[in-house]
Order: structure tokens, then sequence, then C-alpha cells
């Protein structure tokens, strides 16, 4: 009741009901998921240090990503180990890799959450419309969905990259077309069971159409599960995007981490310059594993039965 | 259909041989069932009137059709047949859109559940203030007037001590006066309480009720309380009409149908009622096991399976609602042995 901000009336000190699950307001919500688990705490330190990174990349990155660097004799910097200048070494071409990792970190980022969103916004409307109205509406939706969700993502996306532009915007779209399903289907059996509930029909008795109904009634409410799998979704789409730039389908002249690696390895020197691909894929892991214990412990909230203690 | 007493009150709701079923599902043969299916007639063939500024109780055990009967006045269900009207000659039937979205500002309802009818996401003031924003009445202040007027009047006081409350920060009878705070905002005319005590400790029911009670009497609130417990419903009802497996069986004053009660399965349903006194050793009642899978289909009296007092004619005609005496109706041949000859053979 601390929270409430608001004094107890006289005469509401009776004893309650159990409370429910209790619901948080602001940011004391917001840090409920994390409340004790320290894995969920350390990924989060861990992720505000990649956003910072990702916000303030191009002040961070101590060169061009692109620029090539020349020895006084003129000759390419080819491949230097770890220095005091070249933190991270110097590729093939003579760029920075410490450079490149933090430009590409920003790219990452962007990436994930864009997917993330696209992929909720997505997701949770169809599964809305689809669990609301039911019938031959659930139907077309919920076929569509398995359709989708049996497309196999790379070979779709290399397929379709092969054919569009080249560019990280299309990536994304095709991610956010593929990911969706997901989302859709949690959210379509949480509304199954949300819509039966009386305070749908007191709120059609109150005069509510279904529009007011599925956003202010049960959209809210099926927020959380949808939120922890967008946070799901930014783990996948940056390993995705990694995956088709390795794969040569993303963009040429954007730095990311997948093309970095992709220029490791088309360049032939992966047994030799460990330093230039371990801090790309080092970042891709710890990344993708931060978003996937925070949006563990997200769902953990959002869904007590996977509680274990 | 006569329920007896002053006809000076013009009935607020009028249903003439409303009918609802459903399609019932077994659990096994609603896999494999094709096509029709058995129906369940929740609401069979029912008139009668509400009117304005009563209480009227609606008694029957579960199953009875009691609480659909409820939801077809505020067309949370559509009836299959037969006709319902309000007060000014409005058909539910026909009742879409914007009309159904105005007909909620005569009549609303109260649930069952004070812990699922109230989204558990909405503070209290959200709660109250919805069916306003939904009708579009008054500005954001003239709103919290409103908000603040009904909560008063659900005996949420102070008003802004809860506004700002989620409903897991209140009590189960807080909840069910947000729910009437709810309903009341709009100032209706008729008020469906469906079964709005039965899940609340037994020591705050009284509360509840008498706020009901007090709505009625001070604001003229005409009430449809739809209940399975016959104790509750004689402390606040005029008139109390008995359901059993979709028909009524009897209505009339409160009074006189929990005192004289005709109907051998009104006689059951107050024999059934606990007597508080361990000295008090209560005649058995006659009533027989309740037949679950009696046909409901036979064309007889649906108490006929059960009824002590059944007779041959039970189990071919049904019985209609007469009216027995001034303000009192029963559908029972026993008590209109002329129905039953006259239309046998």
């Amino acid at each position: 009741m601390a929270d409430a901000g608001t004094p107890s009336p006289p005469g509401a000190a009776a004893p309650r009901a159990p409370a429910p699950p209790r619901a948080l307001r602001g940011w004391r919500r917001l840090w409920q998921p994390f409340a004790g688990r320290h894995l969920a705490i350390a990924s989060l330190v861990v992720l505000a240090v990649f956003v910072f990174v990702g916000v303030f990349a191009p002040w961070l990155a101590p060169h061009e990503p692109l620029e090539k660097h020349y020895q006084d004799d003129g000759r390419l910097m080819r491949l230097l180990t770890p220095t005091g200048d070249f933190w991270f070494g110097t590729t093939l071409y003579a760029r920075d890799v410490f450079s490149q990792v933090i430009i590409g970190t920003r790219s990452a980022l962007v990436v994930g959450v864009i997917t993330a969103a696209a992929m909720t916004l997505i997701g949770l409307n169809v599964g809305l419309v689809a669990g609301y109205f039911g019938g031959w509406v659930d139907s077309f939706l919920m076929r569509t969905t398995d359709v989708v969700f049996g497309v196999p993502l790379l070979p779709f996306a290399i397929v379709a990259l092969s054919l569009l532009d080249r560019s990280t915007w299309w990536i994304i779209a095709l991610m956010a077309m593929l990911f969706w399903p997901i989302t859709a289907r949690v959210v379509r059996s949480q509304v199954l069971s949300l819509r039966e509930r009386p305070f749908i029909d007191a709120a059609r008795i109150s005069g509510a159409g279904h529009l007011r109904i599925l956003y202010r009634h049960i959209a809210p409410n099926v927020m959380p599960q949808a939120f922890v799998h967008g946070v799901f979704g930014v783990a996948w789409a940056i390993t995705t995007e990694a995956s088709i730039n390795f794969l040569g389908f993303g963009d040429p002249y954007t730095v990311s981490w997948g093309t970095i690696i992709y220029d490791v390895f088309t360049s032939m020197v992966s047994f030799k310059a460990w330093w230039w691909f371990v801090p790309p894929g080092l970042c891709i892991i710890i990344v993708t594993t931060a978003f996937y214990f925070i949006g563990q412990a997200f769902e953990e909230v959002a869904n007590p039965r996977l509680r274990e203690r | 259909m006569d329920g007896g007493g002053p006809v000076s009150a013009a009935p607020l709701v009028t249903a003439r041989n409303v009918r609802k079923s459903f399609a019932a599902r077994g659990e096994l043969a609603g896999l494999f069932a094709r096509g029709e299916g058995a129906m369940v007639h929740a609401v069979d063939d029912v008139s009668f009137e509400i009117r304005e500024g009563e209480i009227l109780g609606l008694i029957g055990e579960s199953g009875s059709g009691k609480t659909t009967l409820g939801r077809l006045l505020v067309r949370l269900e559509r009836h299959d047949s037969g006709s319902l009207h309000f007060q000014d000659g409005r058909d539910l039937a026909a009742l879409g859109g914007r009309a159904l979205r105005e007909y909620y500002r005569d009549v609303q309802m109260i649930f069952q559940d004070p812990y699922g009818s109230i989204n558990p996401r909405f503070t209290v003031h959200d709660t109250v203030v919805e069916p306003l924003a939904t009708q579009r009445l008054g500005d954001a202040s003239g709103r919290r007037d409103r908000v603040a007027r009904a909560l008063e009047r659900a005996g949420l006081r102070p008003p802004r001590a809860f506004a700002d409350k989620y409903p897991h920060e209140l009590s189960g009878g807080e909840r069910q006066r947000l729910s009437i705070a709810r309903a009341l905002v709009l100032e209706p005319k008729l008020l469906i309480a469906d079964e709005p005590v039965s899940m609340l400790d037994v020591s705050i029911r009284a509360g509840i009720l008498n706020l009901l009670k007090q709505q009625s009497r001070e604001f003229g609130l005409t009430i449809l309380y739809v209940s399975h417990d016959l104790s509750t419903t004689r402390y606040l009802c005029d008139r109390i009409a008995i359901m059993y497996r979709g028909r009524f069986v009897e209505l009339g004053e409160a009074e006189r149908v929990i005192d004289d009660a005709h109907h051998p399965y009104a006689q059951a349903l107050k024999a059934a009622i606990p007597i508080p006194d361990p000295e008090f050793d209560r005649p058995r009642s006659e009533a027989g096991e309740d037949p679950d899978e009696a046909p409901q289909e036979s064309a007889g009296c649906r108490y006929a399976g059960t009824c002590p007092k059944a007779m041959e004619v039970c189990h071919r005609r049904a019985p209609e609602l007469r009216p027995v005496d001034a303000g009192h109706s029963v559908a029972c041949f026993l008590h209109h042995p002329a129905d039953a000859e006259a239309r046998t053979d």
C-alpha cells in the first residue's frame, strides 16, 4: 500500500482479501523483474554499457571504421595485433577493428530494437483481433500465422535479399515479417481467456465498442507477454542480422558485427587473426545473452507459473 | 401474469414468451457430434414485467436460467424468440450501435464476481469514469464530479481516498461497491444485480444488500435481483419470481411467495432455508433427488420428475403461470385443476 501514495481512508483498515500479485507503478514496476535476480541485473548493467556505446558510437570510435591506416613508409598496417593505438588490432585491409566493433554496436541495437518493435506491433494486433473476434477472422489470421511460422528464415531472407536492395532496412522488414507469429500466438491465447472475463462484459454494458474493448481493456492486459517476446525478439534479430551479413547478403557498405566476421571469413585469415573476429563474436554472444536473461526475468513476472522458487 | 400489488406503476420492462437456448455440449458428445446437438432451454417461454421502482427477486438454482434472463435484459445475450420491450417501447431485439449504447444509460448490471468484473489495470476512477467516457458525457471536471458522487452513493467514502486505488488494494466488499458505483454513475433506471453478494463474506453481505435497498428507496432505482438464496431475497425484494429449469413456477409479492408458497418446488426451496435453531426438528422434505438427466424436451411440467405430488397430467402438459389470488401466480395443476382437465384429451 505504501506505493499507492494515497492515505488510507478511516475504516478501510479492515482485513483485506489476500492480495493478488501486486501491480506496481512506474519505476518500481519496471524494477520488479530484476529484484533478487543477479543474472538479470548483471545483464542490465552489461546492456547499459552497450547502449551507451551504441548511442555515442561516433564519438567513442578512435578512427573512421573504414579508414585504411598506413605506416610511415607508406605500407598498409595489415593485421596488426592489438596495440595501444589499435586496441583490437587491425584488419587485413588495415582498418581499426575496435572502431568497427563500436560502430557495429549501434547498428546491432538499432536493428534489434526496430525489428522487435515492428514484430510486437504486428503480432499484438493480429493476436488481439484473432482472439477477440474469433470465427473466420481467427481462422484466417491463425492459418496465415501458421504459414509464416513455417517459412525458414535464412533461406527466405537470402532469396528475398538477392531480389531486393541489399539494405539494412530490408533485413529489418524481412525479420519483422517472419518474427510476428510468435507474438501473435501468445497474445491470441491470452485474449481467448481475457475476453471471457466479466470485466469485458462490464465494459460492453458501459457502452464500449470493439475498438475500445480491444485496445483499452484487453491490450494492456496482454502487453507484458507481448513485451517479453519483444525482448527475446531483439536477441533473435541481432543474431539473425549478423547471420545474414555473415553470409554476405547484407549491405556491403554498413559496418556491423556480422559484416566484420564476413570480412574475416572471406579473407581466409580466421586461424591467424583471432583479434579480428573474437571481439564482434563476443559482442553478439554477450548482447543476445543479456537480452535473453532480461526477457526471462520479465517472463517470470508476466507468467508466475514459470517461477521456480 | 398479474403479480398483484398496485397497478399504478407502468412496467419498466415487459417480457412476453421469451426463449433462449444454447447448444448443449457434453464433453465427449461435443467432440464427435456434428450439426445440431441437443439444446438447453435456458429461458423457456417466460413472460413477466418489471415495474418501475420495485425490487424484483429472481430466484432459482444454478442452471435455472436466472442469470441468462438477466443477461438478456442487458443484451449480453440475444433472445431467440418472444419479445422484450423497455418502458418507452424500445424493442431489445432491434437495438444496435448507437441505440444500444444509449440503452445502457438506462439499464446497468452488477456481476457476481467482484474480482473478475473489474479490469485489474484500471484505477477506481478509471473504472467508474469508463461509462461516462464511452457515452461521451460531460467534460473532465464534470466527469470527476459525477464519479465522486457515484462513489459516495455506493458507500466508498471519501471518494478521493479511493480514486487512485487499484482493485487489488480493495476488499471484496469494496470491489462490489466499486462495481455498483460504475453501474450507478450513468444514473440508470434499471439495475440487474446478478448474485451480487454470493461471493462475498457473510459479514459484509448485509451492507451491500442495504445499499441496494437504499438505492431503490431513495432514488427510485428499479432492481432485478438475481439470486439462489431465498433468505436474502425476502429481506430485499418487493416481488419474487421463482424459476425452475428455464420457466417461472411462481411469481408474486415477496411475503406471499415465501410465507404461502404454492408450487411444490417453491415449497421445497423454502424448506431448504436453514433455520438458526439447533433444537428445531424440521420435517424431512418430500422432494426427491433432482433428476439431472431428465429430458428437458418432455411436454410436461419441468418439475414433474421430482415432484412428490406429480399427477399424470403433469407429465403430458406444462402448466401455465396463473393467478391463485391477488398478487400471486403459480404454474401448477394442483392449484389450477380446471386447467388440467380443460385441456386433457
